[in-house]
């Protein structure tokens, strides 16, 4: 142990004022400077110019990369570093990386505006784009009322543990879990007529989509009825409830407080699965945006599609993460 | 007893200022701490104890002050703080063990990993403090099949690993059975008696009059009364101490 | 409940519409009305814990089986057929290496794109422990975004609004970028579940003993979120491999893509159904795997 007088394993006093205060040349500011300095340097010395291509000149645009990157990495790793260094570097890097795309890139420029924000081609497409969005708010909300109902019973038949049932609702929801959405829209829509079973494509949209969020919904729900505590059944049973009524007035009610968050989660989960629905040839939003894509030679409807698709789920994302941070929060506050 | 004569002068703080947001937990701070010297911190509960502690070895960064250890200023922005750290041990009310590696592990890991000592030398004088803290046949227990007074032992032992300068304790035995607090203490009783600089947040009244050279008590973020527990315990005339004091005897 | 059941009967016997009957709306109903009413019969039955346990079997087939007919009644499913159109394995003779090497190209993706999204998701969440506000900020951003587009979105942009940027990435890189950036905005958020599962104090502990940044976070931090980590990461995984057909939507030739090829070619669905069956034996295990780890994890947690 440290006793400063008489050990041999304890650090010497007199060492501590040498080890304190050398920090490793990395960590230092002026290494960040001179580091900067150097970047400078070899940015305008030896980047190639415009337009070259050659495997040495491209080395030294990934040379210039790789070093942008350690530099940053260098004051981003390091918690001395104040907050402005680190929101200026940032932004720094942004500019550097645009520009380098800018200078290197063989994109035309000029086009920019006209490709891929060129509202005069989004108003073309205005229409379509519209239709496509109702068709996909049509497949979610189709979905939705499916896998609910079918989920519900399934969970529902699941709490009786009858073997026979529980077999045949495992496959069902294994089944469907495992099956790729795409698969088994084109199973439905593509190869169903050849026996006999011909729908629509919309049908065929919402028959896959709700069989696959079925599954999940099932099993949101039975997580939820296993929530609620034996003896909270027991008690019902003591004061004579009949089951349909524990189920009704105990089970449901405390279950349902579980369940809401992940299921609003499956839901959006199960609205973005919908742009899925464009490879059987459903006109919804994102078909839309192809097909206009194809149809004006211009990218801007897809890239106006794909913000709509942000705004809506941006939102609903967060919302869903939102409840399920609650529920934890509130289970956790339960446990303490 | 530590060594009273030794001049110079372990730890200086100089009006450390601390806030949370709007919460000014510490408001001016000035003290010193000798050699060898053992320092008990006191007070109420959310009177900044731990902050204080905290603050000393930067996991909690200061709002403003100085901070010197050894006459090095710890505040200076050259300085390599994990560097600092390695001088200071510290001991937590929860033990803190990693959970994922045996006692052994738990106090080679920084030796290894920091002073950079081979696995060895390592293993040789992680078993020899072990030793010392009574726990040589628990080496390759996991925290989880030990008893919190075991823990912290080891937890002790892990801080001592790296050989350091200052030992700092926050309220080391309070998530201790009764039964188990004595052999924490003996411990820590044992350091003082071999002369480690140390800073105790402790309510363990025996303990605290036996091997601790000054009492700090804190209230509201300052400091309200600096003495010997002699002074503090029996002829205390600050309200907040005696009231205090009234509440935990 | 005998007075139930001679009542479905009737219903069944007689008010059931025929195969082609006229009215759409009665037909609808009607056969709804007569599911709620089996459903209803059956469940109280069964919930019902006086009732032997030798009935509730019998209920259980029952049900099955009046499912079962309805379907065949109803469907218009033209048995016959499924023989010839779906499990007509002579169409697929010769050509069954065109499926393997889909799955060779779905296995290849979903390996490649894996090992991508676990390193962005592990980067994002280290780098979201340092617990700088910008980067925290521009990570967010990243993270939502990619967690908001539909995988299929992000890979159409890819393959064909790039090529207007003058970036052309082919199918093949397409995919794996458009899965590696997506998934890997998932896998961050299974990380950092598992990062903040690990104690503050442990934390604490590795910084005073003079432990870095780094040396703190693969010492001390990953080794215990780890197994934390591994039920929520499979998942994910398992989610991913599932999207790799996705990627027929941008012709990457996996397996989804080579069997709509046979499909096209034979003019008989037989590869499908095929491909479909291909895509289960590979992932039923593995979802059932992610399930029983989650389990486990949720029982340890309980302790
Ligand atoms: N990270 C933090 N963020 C915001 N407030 C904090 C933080 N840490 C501590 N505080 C607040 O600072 C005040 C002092 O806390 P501190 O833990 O230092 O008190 P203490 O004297 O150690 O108390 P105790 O005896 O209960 O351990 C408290 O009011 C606490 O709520
Ligand atoms: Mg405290």
């Amino acid at each position: 142990m440290a006793d400063p007088k008489n050990s041999e394993t304890a650090t010497g006093l007199s060492d501590l004022k040498d080890k304190i205060g050398h920090i490793p040349i990395i960590r230092r500011n002026s290494f960040v400077y001179g580091f900067l300095t150097v970047l400078i340097l070899y940015g305008v010395f030896l980047l190639p110019s415009r337009g070259s291509s050659g495997t040495v000149d491209l080395g030294r645009i990934a040379l210039f990369g790789v070093l942008l990157l350690i530099w940053a990495m260098v004051v981003f790793t390091d918690e001395l570093k104040s907050e402005k260094m680190k929101t200026t570097m940032v932004f720094s890097l942004f500019i550097i990386a645009g520009w380098l795309y800018y200078r290197y890139s063989t994109a035309r420029w000029g086009e920019m505006g006209f490709l891929f924000f060129n509202v005069e081609m989004i108003q073309k497409a205005w229409p379509t784009l519209m239709e496509g969005f109702w068709t996909t708010l049509l497949l979610a909300v189709g979905a939705a009322i499916m896998s609910t109902i079918v989920g519900l019973l399934l969970a529902v038949f699941r709490s009786f543990n009858n073997a026979v049932l529980n077999f045949f609702i495992i496959a069902y929801v294994d089944f469907f879990r495992a099956m790729p959405i795409i698969v088994l829209m084109m199973l439905i829509y593509y190869a169903l007529p050849f026996m006999g079973i011909s729908l629509s494509a919309i049908m065929s949209g919402i028959l896959a989509l709700g069989l696959n969020s079925s599954a999940y919904v099932s099993e949101i729900f039975r997580a939820g009825f296993l929530s609620v505590k034996k003896g909270q059944i027991e008690a019902a049973n003591a004061l004579g409830l009949t089951p349909i009524q524990t189920m009704r007035l105990v089970i449901l009610p405390q279950a349902f407080r579980v369940v809401i968050p992940p299921l609003v989660g499956n839901y959006v989960a199960s609205a973005k699965d919908t742009a899925l629905a464009s490879s059987i040839s459903i006109i919804e939003l994102l078909k839309a945006g192809l097909s206009q894509k194809s149809l004006l030679a211009n990218p801007s409807p897809l890239i106006f599609v794909t913000a709509l698709y942000l705004a809506m789920f941006l939102p609903l994302t967060r919302f869903a993460g939102y409840l399920e941070k609650k529920m934890k929060a509130s289970q956790r506050q339960v446990r303490l | 007893m530590s060594n009273m004569n030794l001049p110079e002068t372990m730890i200086e703080v100089v009006d450390l200022h601390k806030r949370f947001k709007d919460l000014h937990v510490l408001k001016g701070i000035s003290t010193v701490v000798k050699h060898s010297e053992v320092v008990a911190v006191m007070g109420p509960s959310g009177s900044g104890k731990s902050t204080f502690l905290r603050c000393l070895n930067r996991l909690e960064e200061p709002t403003s002050g100085r901070i010197y250890i050894e006459g090095v200023d710890i505040m200076a922005p050259y300085i390599d703080i994990n560097r600092v750290r390695t001088e200071i041990g510290m001991v937590f009310q929860s033990f803190n063990l990693f959970p994922h590696l045996t006692a052994i592990e738990n106090i080679k890991l920084a030796p290894m990993n920091v002073r950079k000592i081979s696995n060895k030398e390592a293993t040789e004088r992680g078993m020899a403090l072990l030793e010392k803290v009574g726990l040589a046949e628990k080496a390759t227990a996991y925290p989880e099949q030990l008893s919190g007074g075991q823990q912290q032992r080891v937890a002790i032992a892990r801080a001592l690993a790296m050989q350091p300068q200052i030992m700092f304790f926050d309220e080391p035995t309070s998530a201790l059975d009764p039964e188990m607090i004595g052999e924490v203490l003996d411990v820590m009783r044992n350091m003082a008696k071999e002369g480690m600089t140390m800073m105790v947040v402790s309510h363990e009244m025996g303990f605290i009059r036996e091997a601790a050279d000054r009492i700090l008590f804190l209230a509201d973020g300052l400091i309200v009364e600096d003495g010997t527990p002699d002074q503090i315990f029996n002829h205390s005339k600050h309200k907040r101490t005696i009231e205090f004091l009234g509440k935990i005897l | 409940m005998a007075m139930s059941l001679a009542l479905l009967i009737a219903y069944a016997l007689f008010l059931l519409p025929d195969k082609e009957s006229a009215i759409p709306v009665w037909f609808y109903s009607s056969i709804s009305f007569f599911i709620v009413l089996i459903l209803a019969y059956s469940g109280s039955i069964l919930a019902d814990r006086e009732k032997p346990e030798a009935l509730k079997m019998g209920v259980a087939f029952m049900l099955i089986a009046v499912l079962g007919w309805l379907f065949h009644r109803y469907s218009g499913a033209q048995w016959h057929r499924l023989a010839d159109f779906f499990f007509n394995w002579e169409k697929l003779e010769g050509n069954w290496w065109i499926l393997w090497e889909g799955l060779g190209v779905t296995l290849f993706l979903a390996f490649i794109s894996g090992i991508g999204s676990v390193v962005v998701g592990l980067l994002i969440a280290v780098l979201r422990t340092l617990n700088s506000p910008t980067m925290n900020f521009f990570l967010k951003v990243y993270v939502d975004v990619f967690r908001s587009i539909p995988m299929i979105v992000v890979m159409v942009i890819f393959f064909f609004a790039m090529p207007f940027m003058g970036i052309s990435l082919g199918s093949i890189v397409s995919t794996v970028l458009a899965l590696s950036l997506g998934y890997g905005a998932y896998a961050s958020e299974c990380f950092r579940a598992g990062i903040e599962s690990v104690h503050s104090g442990q934390l604490e502990a590795a910084r005073s003993l003079g432990l870095s940044r780094w040396k703190t976070i693969y010492k001390i931090i990953l080794p215990q979120a780890i197994p934390v980590v591994i039920p929520p990461l499979t998942g994910t995984l398992v989610a991913m491999l599932k999207d790799t057909a996705v990627a027929s939507v941008v012709a990457a030739p996996e397996l989804l893509k080579r069997a709509r090829e046979l499909y096209t070619s034979e003019t008989n669905p037989t590869p499908l159904v095929a491909a479909a069956l291909i895509y289960l034996a590979v992932l039923i295990p593995l979802v059932r795997a992610v399930n029983m780890l989650e389990n486990r994890m949720q029982k340890k947690r309980n302790e």
